[in-house]
């Protein structure tokens, strides 16, 4: 499955790269892929995985690396 | 500048910018002050002020920073550029450099607001692409109009699209006539008419008529959404320049900053001048961040990719503009990629003793009821000579499926066809139908051929012979018609650095020859099968090994598409089969438009470069400086904030 995630505000590049990195590691995450420039992630994940669970995963990934951005689907 | 491009900031940008103002303007009137009172260590309450002032205007911009440095060290990552940036600062309190403590937050606090406003810009330019986007559909119901979110629309929905409005949802007209500018997506620029029965896109502005339209997809799966999906999700698919920048940056700041330290506490143990070498590590400690590299690159990729959709290239990934830049081989496809698929007359030869009017009139009603695409062209050319087909006449008649057509007007036998259909007239003569149906016509000579079943061997294209009971009157020449601007698209390839172009086809020898020469290609393969064209292709790939461009209509050519490094499906607005084997799409069908995606390919590839070499060459040559104890911490605060703007300022040149 695949499944879009605004995130916005996102300041720089790195933190990105951070937030690509721990989402990837999320169990259940195929890969995840952020456009820095168009503040968008792309995640997939495996068919049988839960997206809700994933999705806070994600939020919460992402507060913590940059807590001025803000996430939505 | 107008209004809509004006600086627009946000409330968070204004509120940075205020504090820095306050930050500069307060450092400076400090700096000068304390220049003017000694510097007295025996006066502990000019000392103290001295610390005190400074470390207050430190703190109104430094305090964000170090909280969230602070924040960084409790989340795991500590060598964030913020922490960093921190240590430098302090680390310079420490050794009495007040001045140049605050300068280097202050500083980069700019580097980072400019950051911000120039990444949010160019966000804003380029999602130019969003304006494909409407808000809303005149959804047409029981003859009431209401406006709704194009979202909310289903397919199958009738909707009205007014003069000058932009076209909501993918859809087929039912009503009314229009010229459609689709240069949003497909970059071209001329409005393509529409009548009732023709497809619509999502994003195009309808100029100047009033049309209705009935929905065929939804809004997600819609041409602008698609298109704005693909530039988004292509920034994604990282170049190798920035998977480089990204693996350099992860080893590049450790390493410096571990130099920092050893070279804060080696020399200083050595020399006993500790001050010196702690100057040079701050100087590490302020070039360890790779910002500008990390922000710039993708920043230019993605300008790169936006604009080439402006000019109705899709590039499905930074990779590909990428290898677009490096393209040596252009392959293409013929038919629907250099030519048009539509045939026209390209040139007649008579037989001795008859005329062109002649050979014209006997081909037009010859061809006359035939549906094949060679016998419209024939027709066109005829009426544009103006040469009519007799008309009043009953005529007859009949076609020969792959041979040619034959018509009895009255007493005459009219034939038309190719060599093999020609040979069987010469054997059977004019009453060639009923001959050839029950096989009892006897063998005859050949008359008013060149010679023995000599019929001319034409040398380009495809050839039509005209008979008159049973008489040849000559033959036309047809050709696939060269498509406007790909002899202009070559020419430029070439101008941009590719080695060879070439093509690849299943048509006739003598077809691809006329047409090679006539665009200026550097060789072509004649008669190929799909499975030849994948041979090829692997040919081309492995001898030259160089960057490999195959160009076709995306549809026929998957497979080949898929081997080459990069492959382009052309015209394929709408297309979904095509849009999904491509890595990169032409929106409409017009080669130059490729031409003009590799010339910004190549331009972003160049900027790219410009950045890293730019960015690492200056940062190395601050550090070796520092490393050798000559540690002027405003050149280090130059390398880090100033190669930033420049790097962030070269990738918006992409745009322009």
């Amino acid at each position: 499955m695949k499944k879009y995630i605004k995130i916005e505000d996102l300041c720089c590049a790195n933190c990105a790269a951070k937030i690509e990195k721990a989402a990837t590691a999320i169990e259940g995450v195929t890969s995840c892929k952020i456009s820095f420039m168009a503040e968008k992630m792309l995640v997939e994940y495996d068919d049988s995985a839960d997206f809700n669970g994933i999705y806070k995963e994600i939020v919460k990934i992402c507060k913590r690396v940059e807590p001025d951005c803000t996430v939505s689907l | 500048m107008d209004t809509e491009n004006k600086l627009k900031l946000t409330k968070k940008q204004k509120r940075e910018l205020i504090k820095l103002t306050v930050s500069a303007v307060l450092l400076i009137a400090a700096a000068v002050f304390f220049a003017t009172v000694p510097l007295d260590y025996s006066n502990p309450f000019v000392f103290a002020a001295r610390i005190a002032v400074f470390a207050a205007i430190y703190l109104i911009t430094g305090f964000d920073i170090i909280k969230n440095a602070v924040r960084g060290i409790f989340s795991g990552d500590f060598l964030d550029e913020q922490f960093l940036m921190t240590v430098a600062s302090v680390a310079a309190f420490f050794i009495g450099e007040y001045v140049e403590g605050v300068a280097i937050i202050v500083l980069y606090g700019i580097g980072e607001l400019f950051q911000n406003i120039a990444v949010g810009r160019s966000r804003k330019r380029i999602s130019a692409i969003a304006a494909l986007r409407t808000d809303t559909a005149h959804v047409l119901e029981n003859g009431e109009i209401s406006d709704r979110d194009p979202e909310e629309v289903g397919v199958g929905s009738l909707i009205e699209v007014r003069p000058g409005e932009k076209i909501p949802l993918d859809g087929t007209v039912t009503e009314g006539f229009a010229g459609i500018d689709t240069s949003s997506l497909t970059g071209e620029s001329n409005p393509v008419n529409v009548a009732p029965g023709d497809a619509v896109f999502g994003g195009t502005i309808s100029t100047d008529g009033r049309l209705v339209i009935r929905t065929t997809k939804p809004l997600a799966e819609s041409s602008q959404e698609k298109v704005i999906a693909l530039v988004e999700e292509a920034s994604m698919k990282k170049s190798k320049t920035e998977r480089f920048i990204t693996k350099f940056a992860r080893i590049y700041t450790p390493c410096v900053v571990v130099a920092a330290i050893l070279i804060a506490l080696i020399p200083s143990l050595i020399t006993r001048d500790p001050v010196r070498w702690i100057r040079s590590a701050i100087v590490f400690l302020v070039v360890s961040c790779p910002c500008a590299l990390v922000i710039s690159i993708p920043m230019a990729f993605f300008a790169g990719v936006g604009k080439a959709s402006k000019s109705g290239v899709l590039v499905k990934g930074a990779e590909y503009l990428e290898r677009l830049a490096d393209a040596k081989n252009i392959v293409m496809d013929k038919t629907g990629t250099i030519t048009s698929g539509t045939f026209e007359v390209k040139s007649l030869a008579c037989a001795v003793g008859v005329s062109e009017e002649r050979l014209l009139k006997a081909a037009c009603v010859a061809e006359r009821a035939s549906n094949h695409p060679l016998a419209a062209a024939i027709e066109n050319y005829c009426a544009k000579r103006g040469i009519a087909a007799v008309s009043g006449e009953k005529i007859e008649f009949r076609e020969y499926p792959g041979k040619g057509v034959t018509a009895v007007a009255g007493d005459d036998v009219f034939a038309a066809g190719n060599i093999g259909f020609a040979r069987e007239i010469a054997k059977y003569g004019g009453k060639y139908g009923d001959a050839a149906a029950t096989g009892t016509a006897p063998e005859r000579e050949i008359n008013g051929f060149p010679g023995n079943d000599g019929f001319p061997e034409n040398t380009s294209g495809t050839a039509v012979y005209v008979f008159e009971n049973g008489k040849y009157l000559g033959l036309l020449t047809l050709g696939d018609t060269v498509k406007q601007g790909s002899r202009e698209a070559v020419s430029s390839f070439k101008k941009l650095g590719v080695e060879s172009v070439v093509m690849l086809s299943g048509d006739a020898e003598s077809e691809c020859s006329a047409v090679a020469e006539e665009v200026g290609l550097d060789g072509y393969k004649s008669r190929l099968l799909p499975e030849n064209k994948v041979e090829e292709l692997e040919k081309i790939i492995s001898e030259t090994k160089k960057t490999t461009v195959y160009v076709g209509d995306g549809i026929n050519d998957a497979p080949v598409l898929a081997l080459a490094d990069v492959g382009v499906a052309m015209g394929s607005m709408g297309q979904d089969a095509a849009v999904e084997a491509a890595d990169c799409v032409v929106m409409n069908d017009d080669l130059r438009n490729l031409a003009e995606a590799v010339a910004i390919s190549r331009k972003t590839v160049r900027i790219a470069r410009q950045n890293v070499i730019l960015a690492i060459g200056v940062k190395m040559a601050v550090l070796i400086l520092a490393a050798c104890g000559i540690s002027a911490m405003w050149p280090a605060v130059f390398a880090d904030v100033g190669v930033l703007v420049i790097a962030i300022l070269n990738s918006m040149r992409v745009m322009k």
